[in-house]
């Protein structure tokens, strides 16, 4: 390195400070920010992720446990949220079935549906009062009647069980027997062939010992009339999808 | 030396993006003392491209990277030669100094931090290149 070199470059560069400091050089720092301020731009960008890295390095721990907390916190959050939804379900069921028109007589026990195949599986059993027989609805439709109770299950024989049978009456009166077939349709059969059946008549519980009258059963679409045979039957279709239920009533006390 | 000079634009850009620390300040005065090629006009050239990219005035930075190198040509015996402590003053004198002209502060953590760093990096150079930086000296 020569030393008058070194003393060129730094009278240039008190020249070119002089220059800038009465802006003479401006002409050339427009062209030069069209460069810099793109790159500058992105780079700051690229940056803006990483400036933070060493804090984020450092407390790891923290950040660690943070993320564990929010994680059990979001853990808690779902339940929460799945009590919720469980919670207005049953409020929501529990409003409809306290509207529907029933005696103050009538007591109800409420319980989660856990499956439905042949039969419908319930939460609650004989510690809850459930017997063999008792009818189960929601609102004011009926759904089936108890079959079998554990202390804490029961099962529920459905409409279209083709061992189901139940008195029922149309709201014209007309009285016959509510019996299930195979699949999902229900029938009111054993009606007399004097007696009038129409479509879209309202088919309802007739009432006996363990059921009471007036339950909602659905309504005829299709009416079947042998001339010869003693008596006609209806097909119905049910008001509920038993599928669709997540919270049913247990009559327990009529 | 297209990597020095990868190297020193890297320096201008993270100084003038990203972090308030002269490691263009720092590259320059190591490279002032291991590399053979001609770093007086690499000093002048990065000077002027980090006003540009810090809206400096153009052309201050590189007088003062030139007043270092020639400062620290002359001197060259007692900081790189003598004791730590020469050293040592020399790079805390020039950090501080570019602080208090450049980020109108002065920071003396940030001066000690880049001074320790400079000065464990100089050390590092010297054993890489075999104590390099005490023979050279620049030709009056």
């Amino acid at each position: 390195m020569k030393l008058e070199k070194i003393h060129w470059y730094i009278a240039s560069s008190i020249f070119i400070v002089i220059l800038d400091y009465f802006s003479i050089l401006n002409f050339a720092k427009r062209p030069a920010d069209q460069f810099i301020i793109p790159v500058k731009k992105e780079i700051y960008a690229k940056f803006d992720v990483l400036k933070n890295f060493g804090d984020t390095l450092l407390s790891y721990p923290q950040i660690a446990q943070v993320y564990e907390e929010r994680n059990d916190l979001a853990k808690q959050r779902e339940n929460l949220q799945f009590q919720l939804q469980k919670i207005q379900e049953e409020n929501t069921k529990l409003r409809i079935q306290l509207e529907a028109p029933f005696p103050s007589t009538f007591k109800f026990v409420p319980a989660y549906v856990i499956g439905i195949s042949k039969f419908m599986e319930i939460d609650e059993g004989s510690d809850a009062g459930i017997k063999v027989g008792q009818v189960v609805v929601d609102g004011q439709l009926i759904l089936g009647k108890i079959v079998s109770v554990t202390p804490r299950r029961s099962r529920i024989m459905l409409l279209s069980d083709p061992d189901f049978d139940m008195a029922g009456v149309t709201d014209r009166d007309t009285r016959g027997s509510i019996v299930g077939q195979s699949g999902q349709a229900v029938l009111l059969s054993h009606v007399l062939q004097k007696d009038s059946l129409f479509l879209n008549d309202i088919v309802k519980t007739a009432g006996d010992e363990q059921t009471p009258p007036n339950l909602l059963v659905g309504k005829i679409i299709y009416i079947s009339v042998d001339e010869t045979a003693t008596y006609k039957q209806a097909t119905i279709k049910p008001s509920i999808d038993p599928f669709r239920e997540k919270i049913v009533f247990v009559i327990t006390s009529l | 030396m297209k990597k020095i000079i990868l190297i020193v634009f890297i320096c201008i850009i993270l100084e003038s993006v990203i972090i308030s620390y002269p490691v263009t300040l720092l590259a320059i005065t190591l490279l002032s003392i291991f590399i053979e090629e001609d770093v007086v006009l690499l000093a002048f050239i990065a000077g002027i491209v980090l006003d540009l990219f810090s809206l400096r005035i153009v052309g201050v930075s590189s007088l003062y990277f030139l007043a270092l190198i020639y400062m620290g040509s002359r001197y060259r015996k007692k900081i790189y030669g003598g004791a730590f402590a020469y050293r040592f003053s020399y790079l805390f004198l020039s950090y501080l100094v570019y602080n208090f002209l450049f980020y109108k502060t002065v920071s003396i953590y940030g001066v000690i931090t880049t001074t320790i760093f400079g000065s464990a990096a100089l050390l590092f150079l010297d054993r890489l290149f075999g104590g390099k930086g005490n023979k050279r000296r620049l030709s009056v």
